[in-house]
């Protein structure tokens, strides 16, 4: 069961991957974004898009719905850019929300047709090319998959924002609406939960 | 439950440091009479880190960008204002408010009053503030509806600040800034113009009680006056203010001079009152604001207190 990510209360900063991405940029960015400027734009997308395709990608464990998901949560961000308002949520955390309700989405439509079978769907690991990393990795990647769909979905979110998105606990904690000190507990229960769903497989 | 808070702080930081490129084995070393509690949590955090370090295929990266930039050319671009588009409505923004406030009084102005920064209707509201301060001729009346505009600025900084608008916050600040700079100067200008009376109307008195009373000592200077002595007055009581107490004899004498005194004291009461309170809100606001907005309200913070310190500063009497 999913439920509606609730409404931002953290403030949090998403950087770019190198970090170089201060708060004031972004909103800067943002501003710039807004007016529709095409350089501020792609520096929002080539910031968040592998993070957010990793998000989608670890939830749902279908590679091309992963990435037809991550599009359409970018193409929707650009049609609703004009309404969006800081409020203290970082614009990442506006974009995980239009994600997590794209992955709702997909699994209520899922309910109603078959499934992929996971080892035929699975995201491509960012390994290095070694087939054998490849074999090893893509093993972990189905049982995790797998058994994180075991977890409660609190659980199952601080296990994509954390480990699939590699957000820092604060940035989780605004994300998801909770105090940080809850999702530091809620982390250890989902990797304490996660392992056994690992360990039963 | 102590040891739970702390395990799980323990066990997020570990998982930082993981993060951050350092083995399983440093984060037990740090932490040895958790190791066993710690080693599995851990192992199964980087077996799931490792399999959530995916990418998506580059053909779909390439060609998921190609559609984000189609998409971007789509969208409806905001036109920038054309370079003579902001003195066009300087130019003509102030006689309009002027009449509309002449004529329409209310209406288009009323409604512009509640109007934010980022609405099409401020300009028309500061063309008004500006119309309002026109027709105020007194330093003391400018000065009093200054910090009128300046309890605006501060619901306007709030507003802003509640919808993230770090730009405006700062803007709307600089305003209240120049407004507050604005008081400061009519309040110097309001006590300067009172003690050149004061020395006036002491002198005039002086010279008239001279001529009556006996005793009675003139003040010495004219932007100091000292607090006088009156020879005939058995009392050794001594107010706060000496403008206070040379109040009854001086209306008596010049029949205006304790209005003046007056007037400034209220001044410098209502624009106490105003401080505290914006301060207030300020302070309140600053207290839930996002960590984004935190500087911005500090600043907004720091010129109220520095520019109203300084404005009711300039209002003590000398």
């Amino acid at each position: 069961m999913h439920r509606v990510t609730p409404n931002i209360v953290v403030p949090i900063t998403i950087g770019t991957p190198d970090g170089s991405c201060q708060v004031q940029e972004e909103v800067s960015l943002i501003r710039r974004a807004q007016q529709g400027d095409q350089v501020a734009l792609t520096q929002l997308y080539e910031a968040n898009f592998d993070r957010i395709y990793r998000y989608i990608a670890i939830k749902i464990g279908d590679r091309t719905e992963a990435e037809d998901m991550t599009q359409q949560v970018f193409l929707h961000a650009i049609k609703s850019l004009s309404g969006y308002r800081e409020k203290g949520m970082p614009f990442s955390s506006w974009l995980y929300r239009i994600a997590h309700n794209q992955v709702v989405d997909y699994f209520r439509k899922q309910s109603k047709r078959a499934t992929v079978p996971l080892d035929e769907s699975l995201p491509i690991p960012a390994g290095d090319g070694d087939p054998k990393i490849l074999v090893e990795q893509k093993i972990t990647m189905e049982e995790v998959v797998v058994a994180t769909k075991t977890l409660t979905a609190a659980q199952q979110e601080v296990i994509s924002l954390r480990f699939a998105s590699e957000l820092s606990i604060t940035e989780v904690a605004g994300v998801m609406g909770k105090s940080e000190g809850a999702v530091k507990a809620l982390q250890h229960s989902a990797i304490v939960a996660l392992r056994k769903a690992l360990a039963t497989e | 439950m102590a040891k739970v808070n702390d395990f799980d702080n323990i066990l997020n930081e570990c998982l930082d440091r993981m993060i951050n490129g350092e083995t399983i084995e440093q984060c037990l070393a740090l932490y040895p009479q958790y190791a066993k509690e710690l080693e599995p949590l851990l192992k199964t955090a980087q077996e799931t880190r490792t399999a959530a370090a995916i990418k998506p295929s580059s053909w779909f990266r390439q060609r998921a960008g190609i559609e984000f930039q189609e998409a971007i050319r789509s969208m409806p671009v905001k036109t920038a204002r054309a370079p003579g588009g902001f003195k066009w409505r300087v130019r003509w923004v102030a006689p309009l408010a002027a009449l509309l406030v002449l004529v329409a009084g209310v209406g288009t102005v009323g409604a512009a009053t509640n109007a934010l920064p980022d609405s099409p209707l401020y300009g028309i509201k500061m063309a008004t503030e500006s119309v309002q301060m026109a027709f105020t001729f007194s330093d003391e009346g400018k000065s009093e509806l200054n910090s009128r505009f300046i309890d605006y600025r501060v619901e306007e900084i709030v507003t802003m600040a509640q919808e993230g608008n770090y730009a405006q916050v700062e803007q709307v600040t600089a305003r209240m800034e120049s407004q507050l700079s604005t008081v400061a100067t009519l309040n110097l200008n309001i006590n300067i113009a009172n003690s050149q009376q004061e020395a006036t109307l002491y002198g005039m008195a002086a010279a008239s009680q001279d001529n009556q009373v006996s005793g009675f000592t003139v003040p010495q200077t004219s932007t100091a006056p000292p607090a006088k002595t009156n020879t005939a007055s058995t009392t050794n009581t001594t107010p706060p203010l000496a403008v206070t107490q040379r109040s009854t004899q001086e209306s008596m004498v010049t029949g205006g001079v304790s209005n003046t005194v007056t007037d400034i004291e209220n001044l410098k009461l209502i624009l106490t009152e105003r401080f505290e309170k914006n301060l207030q809100i300020l302070e309140n606001q600053l207290a839930k604001a996002p960590d984004i907005l935190k500087p911005a309200l500090q600043k907004a913070i720091e010129v109220l207190r520095q520019g109203y310190e300084q404005a009711i500063a300039n209002l003590v009497l000398a």
